[in-house]
């Protein structure tokens, strides 16, 4: 019961019986050089080997896209690991999985901080993960990282103004960093 | 009286081809009326059923010396037809390539997004890579697994063949199927969820 292979049946000649096999649901992610939403200005990392890997098996394999974009499949109740590939060896693999509440509210700092990190934004290395993600970061608290990342973030918007993150940043955290 | 206990990855093509009957003989013998009624597709066996399978007769056919005779063995021809889709959508006139037992064979799916090549009833593996892009989508194959519906691995494996992963909680796939397919999403299986998976999946 525990093969991630798809087991099909056998079929007489006569039967208009049928196996089925559906893509799960694509979750774009783009791989890019440098922070920010993916806006066609040449960050993407172009023609990069990967594969996907689901319940053990490689479920996709190819090349990433002119925009650095995979198509990540991930299976509905399951997880799937992006491998990125040089030379036949997986030099960095990131885990794809799908919840109903993955990230804070952007109007939390912690919110902030997992959408500026997903946008590739450095934000210092607080958090249970070390990753920047501080689940306990108040507005005293956060790091001169993460001011800094507000302010390149800002920058890149074409609106510098202070490290706030006012209603119209948030907005514009939200749909660059999922739409 | 022989019997034959089913193992994970035989189905009646397979057995009636291992001992040289014919599936519908096989399948249409009183003593394998109660498998019949159980299981309702020969295609579809669980590991542990039973077939009983006769003694092959003997027939003499008379045949004069010094000339050439011709037997043509009896046998069901056996063919894997899957529907290939995303989105719920039918994936037509896409190319794929298949491995059947190591040995490579190309195609294109029709407009209506299905595959057919003929299988051998003692073919194990198979691998499938799907598209010719920048992208290509693979899938290991094992034939003669699908278990029965009534089987929580027979639910489990349709379910995996879908897009849906029962392996860390088997309730979030189901409500998943049950979510895209209209049915009430309890996460819970039941006939109506059964009933549904098998007109999806194909069987």
């Amino acid at each position: 019961m525990s093969s991630a292979a798809s087991a099909i049946a056998r079929l007489i000649k006569s039967s208009s019986a049928f196996n089925t096999l559906a893509l799960p649901p694509a979750v774009p992610v783009f791989l890019q050089m440098s922070p920010g939403f993916p806006n066609g200005d040449k960050r993407g990392i172009v023609g990069l080997d990967f594969q996907v890997v689901s319940g053990g098996k490689v479920i996709s394999q190819g090349k990433t896209a002119d925009d650095g974009k995979i198509d990540v499949r991930v299976p509905v109740g399951g997880s799937s690991t992006v491998q990125l590939m040089f030379n036949g060896a997986v030099v960095a693999s990131y885990e794809v999985k799908v919840t109903a509440d993955p990230l804070a509210p952007v109007a939390a700092i912690t919110g902030q901080m997992q959408r500026l990190r997903l946008l590739g934004y450095q934000i210092g290395h607080l958090g249970a993960d070390g990753d920047g993600v501080d689940a306990a970061a108040t507005a005293a608290t956060v790091p001169m990282e993460f001011e800094r990342s507000v302010l390149d973030f800002q920058a890149d918007n074409g609106s510098f103004t202070d490290a706030s993150v006012d209603a119209n940043m948030q907005n514009l955290l939200t749909t660059q960093a999922h739409g | 009286m022989p019997e034959h206990t089913v193992s994970q990855g035989e189905c009646l093509t397979s057995i009636a081809a291992q001992y040289g009957f014919a599936v519908k003989t096989l399948w249409n013998l009183p003593e394998n009326a109660n498998l019949k009624l159980i299981r309702k597709d020969p295609n579809v066996l669980f590991p542990g059923d039973v077939v009983f399978v006769p003694e092959v007769r003997l027939s003499e056919v008379s045949c004069s010396a010094d000339q050439r005779h011709t037997f043509v063995k009896k046998g069901e021809p056996t063919k894997l037809r899957i529907r290939l889709l995303d989105d719920q959508r039918p994936r037509a006139n896409v190319s794929y390539r298949l491995q059947i037992d190591g040995v490579w064979v190309n195609g294109t799916t029709d407009g209506s997004g299905y595959l057919e090549q003929p299988l051998s009833p003692s073919a194990q593996k198979g691998l499938l890579l799907v598209g010719e892009e920048a992208t290509q989508d693979v899938h290991d194959l094992d034939f003669g697994y699908l278990d029965p519906i009534d089987q929580d691995s027979g639910v489990a494996r349709r379910l995996h063949n879908l897009g849906y992963e029962t392996g860390d909680s088997p309730s979030e796939a189901i409500r998943g199927f049950q979510r895209d397919h209209g049915l009430d999403p309890k996460g819970q299986i039941d006939d109506l969820t059964r009933q549904k998976l098998i007109e999806v999946f194909g069987q």
